[in-house]
């Protein structure tokens, strides 16, 4: 039954993308070009879009903040493992079973329906490094929506804002060129960015590969800045915590 | 005595709904951020269209204000519906726990009762863009009906939001079959993304779900085709035509569930 749900799961984000691609289809009949994308490429970046929506999917993110809702979290502070770790751990087990179905997805799309252009980059090396750092990021915001759970009880609400925020200024709807320049400015100044738009564009080699590295660098230290913000919160939150035991 | 029992239902749910509200209103931080969180997730699609549109104006001889404003023909029932009828989202887990019960006791239809089982205000945001959507639109398209364009809407809106809340009724109602597949609403909320825009766009399977059983169609694309191009002003009337028939295939639906109910026990 738990693969009935997930299954399901993928589903939904197949609908998500569903709307995109026939829009993008629509928008690009006629061999226009958007952003210096034609429609081969486009399709490929909506699939990239899908399967980075796939992993560490909202069902994930949920489960996170789950212990500190209903107050197990102070059972789990009694071990002798880091909350972090912990979390950490959790997510690499829930990444391993979800990659394993987006490598399915991969395989089912590129041999049916959609076929991906290949990356254009020049640095191989870039392109996994972001991949990975991109995944790191997004397991990261999870535990931090997660822990915001000390202060609110309101989840499903803070994972729609991060949801609709990270949509459109991580380049996953569209890319971000095409952004007024106001825009694109906010969209460079925030971490969403690096999960989506930094892996896009090395891999359609939009980027030289000084300016690759310069990006892959921004993505470690928006895991940093991340990670020690959750370090910090963390800490305030149990000392928020009361619980009652015997 | 027909009559005086809907009578009698109707001021039940407009109790109960005021209860809903009155407890909800408490917690301040999670209300604010519920509206900020449908504010985000509709703006975020408003947007998507601005951007992409402003270089392509003509989709499929959509252009971008009447996409607009179907968007907002879209949303707007979205939330009357979560503000009315969010309770149904409570029924996966009561049919779990075993504890629609308290429901079924007492003297009150259950279907109402679910509905009002909670609130959630994000439905104001979602209401909020609708409407901001298709006046933002309304200064750029032509409407045909001029003055009635006004309550041709309400009926659409209304209907739609009974539409909304009918479709997730009977999705919820598959928990009584499949109780472990708890988050097929969710799948079929996504649908109601893909209604949002011109159906001409989809290929034709497609587009026939949004006739039936998702019968989207009948409320924003319908209507939005008529009001902006103009035809028979009897077009409007199939939307609650198809509110009714959809909510009371959805109260069978409930209703056959309910025989295979097994209840916690105690």
């Amino acid at each position: 039954m738990y693969r009935g749900r997930y299954v399901v799961g993928v589903l939904i984000s197949l609908v998500q993308i569903t709307v995109l691609y026939y829009i993008w289809r629509a928008i690009m009949s006629g061999g226009q070009r958007h952003a210096g994308y034609d429609w081969p490429q486009m399709q490929t970046y909506l699939l990239l879009s899908f399967l980075l929506t796939l992993v560490l999917s909202f069902g994930t993110e949920e489960r996170v903040s789950a212990s500190i809702r209903d107050g197990s979290v102070s059972l789990e502070l009694l071990k002798p493992v880091h909350y972090m770790t912990l979390r950490v751990t959790e997510l690499i087990a829930a990444l391993f079973v979800e990659l394993l179905s987006v490598g399915l997805c991969l395989a089912l799309f590129v041999s049916t329906v959609l076929p991906a252009v290949p990356p254009e980059t020049g640095s191989r090396f870039l392109l996994v490094l972001s991949f990975l750092l991109a995944v790191a990021l997004k397991a990261t915001i999870a535990i931090t929506t997660g822990v915001l759970c000390f202060w609110t009880t309101n989840v499903l609400g803070l994972i729609a804002c991060r949801q609709a925020l990270a949509l459109m200024l991580s380049g996953a709807m569209f890319p971000l060129q095409m952004l007024p320049d106001w825009l694109h400015t906010v969209a460079y100044a925030l971490p969403f960015q690096s999960f989506f738009n930094t892996p896009t564009m090395i891999y359609f080699g939009r980027v030289g590969t000084a300016d690759a590295a310069g990006l892959v660098a921004l993505q470690g230290a928006w895991l940093i800045a991340l990670a020690g913000m959750t370090a910090l919160l963390l800490n305030r939150g149990f000392r928020r915590l009361d619980s009652y035991g015997g | 005595m027909a009559a005086e029992q809907r009578a009698h239902a109707l001021t039940h749910f407009a109790l109960l709904l005021r209860l809903q509200y009155r407890a909800k209103s408490a917690y301040r931080a999670d209300l604010a951020l519920e509206i900020v969180s449908a504010l985000l997730r509709q703006g975020t699609w408003l947007a998507f269209m601005l951007v992409l549109l402003r270089r392509t104006p003509v989709v499929d001889g959509w252009d971008t204000w009447k996409m607009v404003f179907l968007y907002g023909l879209a949303t707007a029932p979205l939330g009357l519906n979560v503000l009315l009828f969010d309770g149904v989202w409570k029924l996966t887990e009561l049919i779990r726990k075993g504890e629609l019960d308290s429901l079924l006791l007492r003297p009150v239809d259950p279907v109402l009762h679910l509905y009002t089982r909670s609130v959630s205000l994000h439905g104001i945001g979602d209401l909020a863009i609708g409407i901001l959507a298709m006046s933002l639109a309304a200064q750029h398209v032509p409407l045909r009906f001029g003055l009635w364009t006004l309550p041709l809407l309400v009926v659409c809106v209304v209907s739609g939001s009974v539409v909304y809340a009918s479709v997730n009724l009977a999705s919820a109602a598959l928990g009584f079959w499949f109780r472990e597949l708890h988050n097929v609403p969710f799948l079929v909320q996504q649908f109601t993304d893909l209604a949002r825009f011109p159906l001409a766009l989809y290929p034709p399977v497609l587009t026939a779900i949004f006739f039936f059983p998702l019968p989207f169609a009948f409320v924003t694309y319908l209507p939005t085709v008529l009001l902006t191009e103009g035809g028979s002003v009897w077009v409007v009337l199939t939307a609650p035509a198809a509110a009714a028939v959809i909510h009371m295939l959805a109260r069978l639906g409930f209703r056959l569930g309910l025989r295979r109910y097994e209840s916690a026990g105690n």
